[in-house]
């Protein structure tokens, strides 16, 4: 659980700190990741290798501070895609890791953020977003390589969203905006404008960490 | 040929043969106060009067980047992306004056069977100066335009990512009012003016302003629609002198290091013609009315500043002892103040509101500060006592104004007034769409911590704002 873990995000946090703020607090339900949390005391930052995003993340005790920019007291500087952090095999750039190895061993720990399936994450993001006004009243997902549909809803679907599973999976744990990976390719929808921006604010609610899914 | 406008009493077609008008360019602005609109035909402009010419709705839901708002829903929009239209108001219709065969008409965006659309700025401000007039008052409203100007063509400007550009001006002292920079910028501005007489805009001065190649240009009071009109059009004459001299111009709120660009909003309320801001009886002339308008003002303020200060780049204006205000203060005569009272007399007496940027929308401007007078005859609303000190340089303890796009909105949302009069379907898109700005500016290569513009702020603020 993470409740015994206070966060602090900065005065009028940025976007990617209060993603990465809801990201953690998500990871640190599981136990595993709480533990490595509970061992590491100090600093590090992590900048965006696709934008000019950064965020520096302070852990001591149980006590998480989190704010943008890269701090001169970092241990390490982790450059990384943020899109692809949690997928396997996936090698960020580290700086500082030969002063600090331990440290950057944990923090490749706590990095390695808990998957879960895109099927899950459907769930969690219709149970979280089903009831904004105007939200279809059926949805239908599909994964392309998985060759699986998930409804949620009742009725005839009235938008379809399909997609490989990760990007699937990115799109409802809140890394990415439905509008965005529409427009990059990644993600396909049939359905109408009007749902399409619903969704995409859906998707953006998820990513600024505005519903509350523990 | 005369520059008469258009009067409803005179047949549409002869005004238009008279003036020899064949095309009319259409106007409306929308919500990030730029005007969009086309240029009709006399055919496709008379033969449309009723319901208005066709628009793609997206010209009323889009950012200053041209991008459809793709993750904010208002229901004026159609489901599959359709076409609303822009409604001709003929009480605005002018002949150009300066290409002989061109007129001009400003339009309310409406749909196409003609029925309003609320998150139209023009037909909010209009809903709300009704109301004013229900209650037996008339306001009478002027803007104060604050612009730069450069020597570099808007080409050169880009190329040089709007950097290091040359301002227009005898010195680079940060001086005002000093006649010989003035006299730099007289040629473009006696253009300008030209063109302002021609289109029957009545302008009252210009002068040289604080920063270096700057300039500001004052209006003649009129009803807060027609003002808002006056200002739109008066900022794209500006900009189309800069364009014919191969300089440019831009309203941003802090285009270069040092002062800033405002849009200070002056207003007073009449009955009957007389003014009931004073009351001669008043030890300080300040009426009963008046005290309540500006408590609302005051209370509604920090809500009012999303609407006042719309962009990232506003917020930069916001700085201690460079003229804009911090807090929200009332004062006579005081320029510190949010609210600078000045009751001279009756007739002059007036309130400027000095929080605005050089970069919001008139029509939101003027509509969200009538908005604040109206909660305060509404609630009977009380002003906290009048500031006598200068209000900037304050201890910690004094509590500021928003100084961000984020806290502003987080503002807007929670005040209950202002959703009450503007509208909660209105003001909650407009928070959205102020979130959506910050989302933009972080995420595609916005520097939170520059303390100068940033050339995501160039690209998208300079050209259009």
């Amino acid at each position: 659980m993470t409740s015994d873990f206070v966060f602090e995000l900065e005065d009028d946090p940025v976007p990617i700190v209060i993603t990465f703020g809801t990201i953690l607090k998500h990871s640190l339900s599981n136990p595993g990741h709480a533990a490595i949390a509970r061992s590491i005391t100090g600093c590090f930052s992590l900048a965006s290798t696709t934008d000019p995003q950064s965020l520096t993340i302070t852990i001591h005790g149980n006590h998480i501070h989190i704010r943008h920019g890269i701090s001169d007291s970092a241990k390490i500087i982790v450059r990384l895609d943020f899109l692809k952090m949690s997928e396997p095999g996936y090698k960020p750039s580290v700086e500082g890791h030969w002063r600090h190895p331990l440290f950057a061993y944990k923090i490749g720990q706590l990095l390695n953020f808990p998957t879960s399936s895109w099927a899950d994450d459907a769930k969690r993001f219709w149970d979280s977003a089903h009831s904004l006004a105007g939200m279809p009243k059926t949805i239908k997902f599909t994964s392309t390589d998985e060759n699986r549909d998930l409804l949620f809803g009742e009725g005839d679907p009235e938008i379809e969203i399909s997609g490989e599973s990760k990007n699937l999976s990115h799109l409802l744990s809140g890394s990415t905006v439905l509008i965005g990976e529409v427009l990059a390719g990644r993600i396909r929808i049939h359905g109408s404008l009007h749902h399409l921006t619903i969704l995409s604010e859906a998707t953006l609610k998820m990513m600024l960490g505005e519903f509350d899914h523990g | 040929m005369d520059n008469e406008p258009f009067r409803g009493e005179e047949n549409l077609e002869s005004w238009l043969d008279r003036h020899h008008v064949d095309v009319i360019r259409t106007q409306a602005t929308n919500l990030e106060g730029v005007a969009v609109g086309k240029y009709c035909n006399r055919r496709k402009f008379t033969k449309t009067l009723t319901h208005g010419h066709a628009i793609s709705d997206m010209s009323l839901a889009m950012d200053l980047a041209g991008t459809l708002h793709l993750t904010l829903w208002h229901d004026f929009r159609h489901k599959t992306l359709g076409d609303i239209a822009l409604k001709p108001d003929l009480d605005t219709l002018i002949p150009d004056g300066n290409d002989p065969n061109l007129g001009h008409c400003i339009c309310d965006f409406v749909q196409v069977d003609g029925t309003p659309i609320n998150l139209c700025p023009r037909t909010n401000l209009k809903r709300l100066v009704r109301e004013i007039a229900d209650m037996g008052y008339e306001v009478k409203a002027t803007c104060e335009l604050e612009f730069y100007l450069f020597n570099d063509s808007f080409n050169d400007a880009r190329r040089k990512k709007y950097q290091n550009l040359e301002a227009v001006g005898a010195s680079k002292l940060k001086t005002i009012y000093y006649l010989r920079n003035a006299y730099h910028a007289k040629t473009f501005m006696d253009e300008v003016t030209k063109r302002l007489d021609w289109y029957g805009i009545d302008w009252e001065g210009w002068s040289d302003e604080n920063g270096v190649g700057q300039v500001e240009l004052n209006l003649n009071p009129s009803d807060p629609v027609t003002i808002a009109d006056t200002t739109v059009r008066t900022k794209q004459v500006i900009y189309e002198v800069a364009v014919d001299f191969d300089m440019s111009v831009t309203f941003m709120a802090h285009p270069i290091p040092g002062f800033s660009s405002g849009m200070h909003m002056h207003h007073s309320l009449t009955k009957n013609g007389e003014a009931v801001f004073y009351d001669a009886d008043k030890p300080d002339n300040y009426s009963d009315l008046l005290r309540h308008w500006v408590g609302g003002m005051i209370k509604t303020m920090p809500g009012a500043v999303s609407y006042l200060c719309p962009t990232i780049n506003s917020y930069r204006r916001l700085t201690e002892f460079s003229a804009p205000p911090l807090t929200a203060t009332w004062g006579e005569e005081n320029k510190s103040c949010a609210l600078r009272l000045i009751s001279r007399s009756a007739d002059l007496t007036r309130v400027e509101h000095r929080l605005g940027a050089g970069d919001l929308n008139p029509y939101l401007g003027l509509a969200v500060i009538l908005a604040g007078g109206i909660a305060g005859l509404r609630h009977q609303i009380a002003p906290p006592d009048e500031f006598n000190h200068i209000a900037w340089g304050l201890p910690e303890s004094f509590k500021r104004l928003p100084r961000t796009i984020t806290t502003a909105a987080e503002a807007l949302g929670n005040d209950s007034y202002l959703k009450e009069i503007l509208g909660a379907p209105e003001v909650e898109y407009w928070i959205k769409t102020r979130k959506l700005e910050w989302f933009s500016f972080h995420t595609e290569g916005g520097d939170p911590d520059a303390k100068q513009p940033t050339p995501w702020e160039y690209a998208r603020y300079f050209e259009i704002v």
